[in-house]
């Protein structure tokens, strides 16, 4: 019995212990407020540019572009309540006569939320073109074989207007939200 | 229980906006690409195969690609024993690039060259049969028989 007042003594202890530190606490508000976020980035297999050309496959033949598919889209987003988030791209100069082509394929399996729609084959233009949409809060992860695939080729469009040479075009792609 | 402290919550509400800071300023990323497109010219001329008079006219296929200030010409010249002439019908419809060629009349086959294509861009005529330009050497002679001895014709495509 002694044994037994010992013990259920100690534990009234405890629990009285437990309350008190209990009602000795504080309550405190707090207010988190949390930004949208958009980060994206380009990650190129190999190179940091990505080189395009055209070949012949017979004499009469049109000329054909071989598809590039070593860039890839990262991107990390929150979105506010109720938005959605496009991604857009757009070229800094057309090439007379080609038409420098886009394909997104979809987001790679890594990484969480709602990564959007992506859109059908587009020609790259100078201006902004949709490209992913209905983006909600997300993440691709990052690096070469994460996120978007970026898949650009060059198809004729005016053969007569097609001038032999080396030309750079900056392709810039813009999130935004609404 | 008391978890956090005021200037921890303060600290990390800072870190968060400088965080998000940082992400707006990348919310675009851009890269370069290079195209490279280099000057060409590929052609082929053979006889008819198609179903249309096989084998009695020839067929000129051609792509090619120039510099901005580069053109091309095709020249043609042959010996024959016998006077013939040279006709050439562009391809239906024409392809844009492909310069003034030889048209009614024909040219005269000669043994030193003669322009029969001109002022040829970038272009490519077709490489189904029917859509190439067409190559008929005919005999320069009225009444001349149906079957003559051969006749060698070169074509050459120059680039100025």
């Amino acid at each position: 019995m002694p044994l037994i007042k010992v013990v259920t003594m100690t534990v009234l202890v405890f629990i009285s212990i437990g309350v008190t530190n209990a009602q000795t606490g504080q309550t405190e508000t707090l207010n988190a407020s949390i930004p949208e976020i958009a980060s994206l980035r380009i990650r190129i297999d190999g190179n940091s540019i990505i080189p395009l050309s055209v070949s012949v496959p017979g004499a009469g033949s049109p000329l054909t572009g071989a598809p590039n598919s070593s860039s890839w889209l990262g991107v990390t987003t929150v979105v506010g309540a109720g938005k959605k988030g496009t991604i857009s791209v757009r070229v800094s100069q057309m090439i007379p006569g080609l038409n420098l082509k886009l394909t997104v394929a979809p987001c790679t399996a890594f990484g969480d939320g709602i990564k959007g729609t992506v859109a059908s084959d587009r020609v790259l233009c100078l201006t902004d073109q949709p490209v992913i949409s209905d983006i909600g809060s997300m993440y691709t992860g990052g690096g070469v074989g994460y996120g978007y695939n970026l898949t650009y080729w060059l198809a004729e469009n005016g053969m007569d207007q097609i001038r032999g040479g080396a030309t750079s075009v900056v392709v810039t792609y813009t999130y935004s939200s609404n | 229980m008391r978890s956090f402290t005021p200037a921890f919550l303060a600290a990390c509400l800072l870190l968060l906006s400088a965080t998000a800071a940082q992400a707006q300023d990348a919310s675009w990323d851009s890269h370069l690409i290079l195209i490279r497109l280099d000057n060409m010219a590929s052609y082929r001329i053979e006889r008819s195969q198609g179903k249309n008079d096989p084998g009695k006219h020839y067929c000129l296929r051609i792509t090619s690609l120039v510099r901005p200030d580069e053109t091309r010409m095709i020249s043609v010249k042959g010996i024959s024993p016998v006077p013939v002439r040279i006709y050439i019908e562009p391809s239906n419809p024409e392809p844009a690039g492909l310069g003034p060629m030889i048209r009614e009349g024909g040219l005269a086959l000669k043994p030193s060259d003669q322009v029969c294509i001109a002022d040829l861009k970038s272009c490519f005529t077709s490489s189904e049969e029917k859509n190439t330009i067409i190559i008929r050497i005919l005999p320069d002679l009225p009444g001349a028989p149906a079957a003559f001895a051969f006749c060698q014709v070169i074509y050459t495509l120059f680039t100025n």
